[in-house]
């Protein structure tokens, strides 16, 4: 089958030529060896098999590479390290992030720091005149206040299971066996949280009003279209 | 029986050639001229055969050692015979006969195309002279009717250096654009890029095989396997490689420009041996030029001098073919000749040296090692780093005295 194969394709090479042969009759012999004797084209040659030049016998020997391989006008003229950019948060090497460490380590900034920056802004706004600069000092300002809020609802959650570990843990000091919370657990008892906060506040209501609204317009997709509701009769 | 004999003898000839190009190419058939020499004599000197006006770039001998072609940055290109000295001149042809042969006119109407020749090399059968210059052309010329025949472009750097392959009609031209083309003579034409260069491409040697030896800026010097499409690289210390010969098809030799000389072997990465400070200037400024001696210090060091300066860069190497001497020239004054050994403890002994003052552009040995030619400017072949004001610009010719 093979043999068949490339009789055929050698056939056809030879086609190629008798049409580049009759083309190349036309042209005039001088453009010719103009053409021939120009070097700056580019060579297109087919490449015999590289693979045996990538091995020497030993080190010493000098390195054999290909001569076709353009090279541009840049070389590397010294060896200078590639810096390697490692960011902690997705390298599997440096593990978790560990939120009670965290806590534990920097809670003085949260105690500390940002409080005392706060009352120094707050003097520097009392000061200053210039309107940017109090916009300046009044953004920062909302950005410490961003920080020291522990609004994040996951911070709530985590709150009530850490709570609710605690009394498991004293309770099972005296014999009861630890009970597990499950997830609907948490989100009532982060309900019943903020109810009771919110009823401190004393905006319970509105709040139970909204969340009315918000639920009736809702289910208002569910309701079947008007004419339609007398059903199968006629 | 007449018919026998004949085919016998045409047999027996055929053996003896091919016995012949064995033993050369596997080096074992070396002339060992370097022990013949003998020292000069104190009215042996370097005498001028041919002046030029300016700095003389390029040196080459035909195949039988009767004539010798030069050519200097002003543009003339001389051929000359060597006993007599009796020079005739190549003219160039004017620019619409140039651009007829096919040349480029250059880009920028306001200039002139630039005549400086950098390189010059002689066909085998001595009838093609191609040169090479800032014009970034080769040009082929008729020796016999000292006519222009044809410009090769191509290249878009300066063309730094040209190299015959011996008896054929092969061209390699090497340039400061980092490449390396051939073409054939004969038909004219161009056939092959070869790239791999990194740096301006300064140096080219070839002998009959398809390997072709270049040095260049970027601290190496290649071997370049033509048909296989390959190169083989070595790595040299020093910051720039001037110049480099084939010893024979396995060994080169090389000089740089910090001075020093280096002996390759084709199986090592790095110089087989490597001499030191070859051409040092003295180092203190009230010495006047340095004695001709051949004193050297037992690691190959010679002298105490320094080998910073422009004149101390090796500009040209030469070996005597098929043989174990070789030349080395700069522009401290010297011209030294080495022996290349055959054993492996004494890589290259220092023979003599010669005074000459100026830039050695470039250097050439005769078949028969009676002399050497060295193309002599007042300034470097590349550039003008340097001067010496005391050199005549022109070719001189050092014959050498060998023992029978």
């Amino acid at each position: 089958m093979s043999n068949d194969k490339k009789e055929e394709i050698g056939s056809w090479d030879e086609q190629l030529q008798d049409d580049l042969e009759r083309k190349l009759a036309d042209i005039p012999f001088e453009e010719l060896q103009k053409a021939l004797a120009d070097g700056s084209h580019d060579m297109h040659r087919k490449h015999a098999g590289k693979q045996h030049k990538l091995c020497r016998a030993n080190k010493n020997r000098p390195m054999e590479i290909s001569s076709k391989a353009q090279v541009g006008r840049f070389r590397e003229v010294i060896q200078a390290p590639k810096r390697v950019v490692r960011d902690p948060r997705f390298e599997s090497l440096c593990g978790d992030f560990d939120t009670e460490g965290y806590k534990k380590r920097y809670s003085f900034l949260y105690e500390v720091e940002l409080p005392a920056e706060k009352e120094k802004l707050l003097k520097l706004i009392k000061k200053s005149k210039d309107p940017n600069v109090i916009e300046d000092l009044k953004n920062h300002i909302s950005w410490i206040d961003k920080q020291l809020k522990p609004s994040s609802h996951k911070n709530i959650e985590s709150h009530i299971l850490s709570e609710h570990i605690k009394k498991e843990k004293e309770a099972a000091k005296h014999g009861k066996r630890p009970y597990y919370l499950k997830k609907s657990e948490i989100r009532e008892r982060k309900l019943v949280n903020k109810y009771s906060e919110l009823k401190n506040a004393g905006k319970l209501d509105s709040f139970i009003e909204k969340r009315r609204r918000k639920n009736a317009s809702k289910d208002r997709r569910y309701m079947p279209y008007g004419k339609q509701s007398d059903g199968p009769q006629s | 029986m007449n018919r026998e004999e004949r085919e016998g003898r045409r047999d027996s000839l055929v053996a003896e050639m091919l016995q012949k190009d064995q033993l050369e190419s596997s080096g074992r058939a070396r002339r060992l001229i370097a022990s013949r020499v003998l020292k000069p004599e104190s009215d042996d000197e370097f005498r001028v055969l041919v002046k030029h006006k300016m700095s003389v770039t390029a040196v080459a001998l035909s195949e039988d050692d009767l004539r010798g072609f030069s050519s200097s940055k002003d543009g003339t290109i001389l051929h000359w015979d060597v006993e007599s000295g009796k020079h005739e001149k190549y003219v160039w042809p004017n620019e619409d006969v140039l651009v007829s042969h096919f040349a480029k006119p250059p880009k920028n109407s306001k200039f002139k195309r630039s005549k400086n020749v950098l390189a010059l090399a002689v066909s085998s059968d001595g009838r093609y002279l191609a040169t090479g210059g800032l014009d970034r052309h080769v040009h082929l010329w008729d020796t016999r009717t000292r006519e222009h025949i044809q410009a090769f472009h191509g290249h878009r750097g300066p063309v730094s250096c040209l190299a015959f392959r011996q008896r054929t009609s092969q061209l390699f031209s090497g340039s400061f654009d980092r490449t390396i083309k051939l073409w054939n003579v004969e038909d004219r034409t161009h056939m092959e890029n070869l790239f791999g260069h990194q740096s301006e491409v300064l140096t080219i040697d070839c002998l009959h095989k398809e390997r072709l030896l270049t040095v260049g800026r970027d601290r190496t010097m290649r071997l370049w396997k033509v048909p296989e499409e390959s190169q083989l690289v070595f790595r040299a210390p020093a910051s720039s490689l001037e110049c480099c010969c084939f010893i024979n098809d396995s060994e080169f030799l090389s000089g740089s420009d910090d001075g020093s000389i280096e002996l390759w072997n084709l199986l090592k990465k790095k110089p087989a041996h490597i001499i030191k400070n070859a051409h040092s200037l003295p180092s203190s400024p009230n010495e006047h030029l340095p004695k001709v001696s051949n004193e050297c210090l037992p690691n190959g060091d010679h002298t105490g001098g320094s080998s910073t300066s422009v004149q101390s860069w090796v500009s040209s190497v030469a070996v005597c073919r098929g043989s174990d001497l070789a030349a080395s020239g700069a522009a401290n004054g010297v011209i030294r000749l080495w022996a290349i050994a055959n054993d492996d403890d004494k890589f290259m002994k220092p023979l003599f040296a010669y005074s000459l003052i100026g830039f050695a552009n470039s250097l050439s040995f005769s078949k028969s090692g009676r002399f050497l030619l060295a193309g002599v400017g007042q300034e470097p072949r590349l550039g003008r780093w340097g001067r010496v004001h005391g050199a005549r610009n022109g070719v001189a010719v050092h014959s050498i005295r060998l023992s029978e």
